[in-house]
């Protein structure tokens, strides 16, 4: 185990290297941050001497060395825009990104596991029926239009919810939370619901299928048989044998929530690192992107990881050493 | 199967009982002596007044830091720090320090502490965005111990408009301080208004009343900003009563807001021109063809051409429609009300026949072929602007492909690499000067690109006319405020006439506010908690 930890973490550095090589070349394609920033009124002679200032006169296979030589010293370099090392703006937004998506996975969870538990175990119901019908909705409804109409309910009509902003925090281990306060959960609620609403179908979807897979096979038939409870046999034998590949997709979009959340944190004004990469992006803010990139590259090989030391722990017969490492 | 209903179904009700107890929605209106919550579109992206000069980062550091000069709404030169000043000598000038007026920990404002502000600003490492622009050409003493004296190398009229973009920090704290010391509050003391509270990057900023503040005190003991990007997140905000004031509010809003009997809208023409800019300057202009590909001189060469681009584009058009009154049709280069301003410019009515038989006489009866380039993210609905004026343009039998591009890419392209040639032919973009009059526009965008002296370094079309240059030379030599303007305002009037650009329109800042609040608008806009006042 300890030694296939080791190559995942080789692993991981190798793919941020490439990572840092892409976004190095793709942003020297795109164009550089002084003409987009600079100001109107600045002379030629002014521009070229920032350009000399920030190094982007010099080869990028230079640029790119510097920034090798830096990294090396845990130094991503400084952001263009708010002047602060890149690592410290991502990590001031990571708290808030992180908490609500582990809100919205959550909640995900504690609506897709029971509801497609029920829809599988009575396919026939209308009360399935209308659970699988809600599921396509919660599919193919965009995050943006599902944004707005919450806000429009619950805030400008309803008034029982705030509009958007993280509201009051508390600060523990040197970070803020919003989850500790009544007013912070309650600023949580929509956004946390928002982001919820795609991965709770897709988690409904996923048990259903499963379970209407489980069900008729001889384990499940002989739980019966054997006169254990209708509630023992749904919990132990039926729904951990079906959590396998819901722990998958479950990892997985917490993985992209943290990631790519930037819909819902725009429309709820959430201070999250989604919207930080967008405005880098717009910005050109170099160091910014590749500090993002390659935190966002850890993070997945670590859920990858997490997830399959889960696989050992619901399925014994799965050794960690040979799980998949996808 | 014969499990319970409830086993399964028991577990959630959990989830829908508590959202009604969770409410606390402080929908309260605005009141004098309170909080004023104001919504903002941009964030600032730093608490460092010298950092990064953007509207957003202006509008915040204008509550901490006073300058020695400010504007007011329509971008007229008001006493700041400094009560008085004065032109001593062409390329002298001496401001007077008010007495009195403190820094928030009680230091009082010296002249070392200008002196030292103006330093410091022009030398913040790592800012793109700097102030030597407006700071580079001039010297700082102390005259005496409340006269400071600025010698500037050339005469240079603007010298108090230039000095009220710098905030003016306190020596002995800023000495010392780090870049992060401004965004921890620590070094982020200045003269102004209000005082720093709280900084969390994308989440709040909070200001609190100076209530030593040596000018009028502001109506609200605490301003709260709050950064919502999305427009429509914007809306929903004032709506709920979020937020008491909102900037930008987006054009498909307006109309809803103005029939909102609890909200207002605040209105300010921006003293910033979106134009359409021609290629002057090449013989051969990439982006023009004839209509099956093949080379053609470059048409911009032409007058007769340029003049029938303007009439055929119906600016009026643009601004109602298109921008659904988000902008002001432009006529010349700055809006009524500003330094500059020539009232003789009229808008031109588009007039489509009168510019076919104009192109007809510039010898292309049959038009030609054309791609107009342009950011997508930049202005209000900036490619839908695009698309109208080319089809205005396809009217006269112009063949108009419209490329717009994120800005990120466009400007690099717009602008050249190093020392490059600007690559398009025909293209949008904005200019806003910071001097908030009209010399900044004149001198960079109109007057010949000029490598050495710096001019005309935003002339991405390099039109060149050398009767205009002579003016505006003459102009910003010339410290006597009446002639200048009169000078200024006939080289906007040469230019118009000869079409250096197309003007399109003047951006129109929205504010929408809860109705009990008063707001007169800006022009530069800012969104400044001081301009806001509670009914009665």
């Amino acid at each position: 185990m300890f030694a296939s930890i080791l190559q995942r973490i080789g692993q991981a550095v190798f793919v941020m290297f490439c990572m840092t090589i892409v976004i190095f070349i793709g942003m020297n394609l795109i164009g550089n941050p002084i003409d987009l920033l600079i100001s109107p009124s600045a002379t030629p002679a002014e521009r070229t001497r920032l350009i000399a200032e920030f190094g982007l006169d010099q080869p990028i296979w230079v640029q790119y060395w510097r920034f090798l030589v830096g990294l090396v010293q845990l130094d991503l370099g400084t952001s263009y825009i708010f002047n602060e090392p890149a690592l410290r703006v991502i990590m001031q937004r990571f708290p808030a990104t992180m908490e609500l998506a582990l809100a919205a996975t959550f909640l995900s969870v504690l609506i897709g596991v029971p509801l497609g538990l029920y829809a599988g175990l009575r396919p026939y119901s209308p009360v399935s029926r209308i659970i699988m019908t809600g599921s396509i909705l919660g599919f193919s409804l965009p995050t943006f239009w599902v944004g707005m109409m919450l806000i429009l309910a619950f805030s400008v009509q309803l008034g029982w919810l705030p509009s958007g902003g993280r509201g009051e925090t508390v600060r523990v281990l040197g970070v803020q939370w919003s989850f500790l306060t009544l007013d912070g959960l309650s600023h949580m609620l929509l956004p946390a619901l928002n982001l919820a609403l795609f991965k709770a179908s897709l988690i409904l979807r996923l048990t259903r299928a499963g379970v209407a897979e489980v069900l008729p096979q001889d384990y499940v038939r002989l739980a019966h048989a054997k006169g254990l409870s209708a509630r023992r046999v749904v919990f132990v034998h039926v729904l951990k044998n079906v959590m396998i590949p819901v722990v998958t997709v479950v990892g997985l979009e917490f993985g992209s929530v943290i990631a790519f959340s930037v819909v819902t944190e725009t429309i709820f004004a959430w201070p999250g690192m989604g919207k930080l990469i967008i405005d880098s992006i717009n910005n050109l803010d170099r160091p910014i992107i590749v500090a993002y990139l390659m935190i966002i590259v850890l993070l997945f090989v670590t859920i990858n990881l997490v997830v399959d030391i889960l696989y050992t722990v619901l399925d014994p017969r799965v050794q960690f050493s040979k799980a998949r490492t996808s | 199967m014969n499990l319970e209903r409830r086993h399964v179904l028991g577990g959630l009700g959990t989830l829908f009982l508590p959202t009604g107890l969770l409410s606390i929605a402080p929908a309260f209106a605005a009141e004098r002596d309170g909080t004023l919550t104001i919504g903002m579109s941009t964030e600032s992206s730093s608490m460092d007044p010298h950092w990064h000069i953007q509207t957003a980062n202006s509008s915040v550091s204008q509550h901490i830091f006073d300058r020695i000069v400010h504007m007011d709404e329509n971008q007229l030169e008001v006493p700041g720090l400094a009560e008085s000043w004065r032109n001593v000598d062409g390329n002298v000038w001496e401001f007077t320090l008010r007495e009195g007026a403190t820094f928030h920990n009680g230091d009082p404002v010296t002249v070392e502490d200008l002196i030292f502000s103006y330093a410091r600003a022009s030398d913040v490492p790592g800012a793109i965005f700097n102030l030597r622009a407006y700071l580079g050409d001039k010297t700082f003493e102390k005259a005496d111990d409340r006269t400071l004296r600025v010698i500037t190398e050339f005469a240079n009229p603007i010298v108090p408009r230039e000095l009220a973009t710098t905030a003016i920090i306190s020596k002995k704290v800023g000495e010392t301080a780090l870049p992060e010391d401004y965004n921890s509050g620590k070094a982020c003391i200045g003269s102004g208004p209000y005082k720093f509270s709280q900084y969390i990057p994308g989440q709040v900023i909070e200001v609190e009343r100076n209530d030593a503040y040596w000018g009028d005190k502001p109506d609200w003991s605490r301003v709260v900003f709050r950064p919502i990007p999305t427009g429509g997140s914007r809306v929903a905000a004032l709506r709920s009563g979020d937020v008491s004031v909102i900037d930008s509010v987006p054009p498909s809003d307006v109309e809803g807001l103005e029939k909102d009997a609890g909200i207002t809208l605040g209105r300010g023409t921006a003293n910033r021109m979106i134009f359409l800019s021609f290629d002057h300057g090449r013989d051969v202009s990439p982006y023009a063809t004839a209509k099956d590909g093949s080379e053609i001189p470059n048409p911009f060469k032409n007058q007769l051409v340029r003049d029938a681009f303007d009439l055929a584009i119906d600016k009026k058009a643009i601004a109602e429609r298109i921008l659904s009154g988000n902008g002001a049709p432009a006529e010349q280069l700055v809006p009524a009300g500003i330094f500059g301003n020539n009232p003789d410019i009229e808008l031109r009515d588009a007039d489509t026949a009168r510019a076919k038989e104009m192109l007809a006489e510039a010898g292309y009866p049959d038009g030609f072929k054309l791609t107009m380039h342009g950011p997508n993210d930049r202005f209000i609905r900036d490619t839908a602007v695009l698309q109208a004026a080319a089809q205005m343009l396809a009217r006269i039998g112009i063949a108009v492909d419209v490329d717009a591009m994120p800005a990120n890419i466009f400007y690099k392209r717009a602008s050249g690499g190093d020392g490059g040639v600007p690559e398009f032919t025909f293209f949008l973009v904005g200019y806003g000067a910071a001097t908030g009059e009209v010399s900044g526009i004149l001198r960079n965008l109109i007057h010949t690109y000029d490598d050495v002296t710096g001019l005309g370094s935003n002339n991405r079309g390099r039109y060149s006319n050398p009767e205009i240059d002579r003016l505006i030379e003459e102009g910003m030599a010339t410290v006597d405020d009446a002639r200048r303007e009169e000078i200024y305002q006939q080289a906007c009037a040469m230019a118009v006439a000869d079409v250096a650009v197309i003007p399109l329109y003047y951006p129109i800042s929205v504010w929408g506010m809860e109705s009990s609040i008063q707001f007169a608008g800006r022009s530069d806009e800012r969104t400044l908690a001081m301009d806001f006042h509670p009914a009665g």
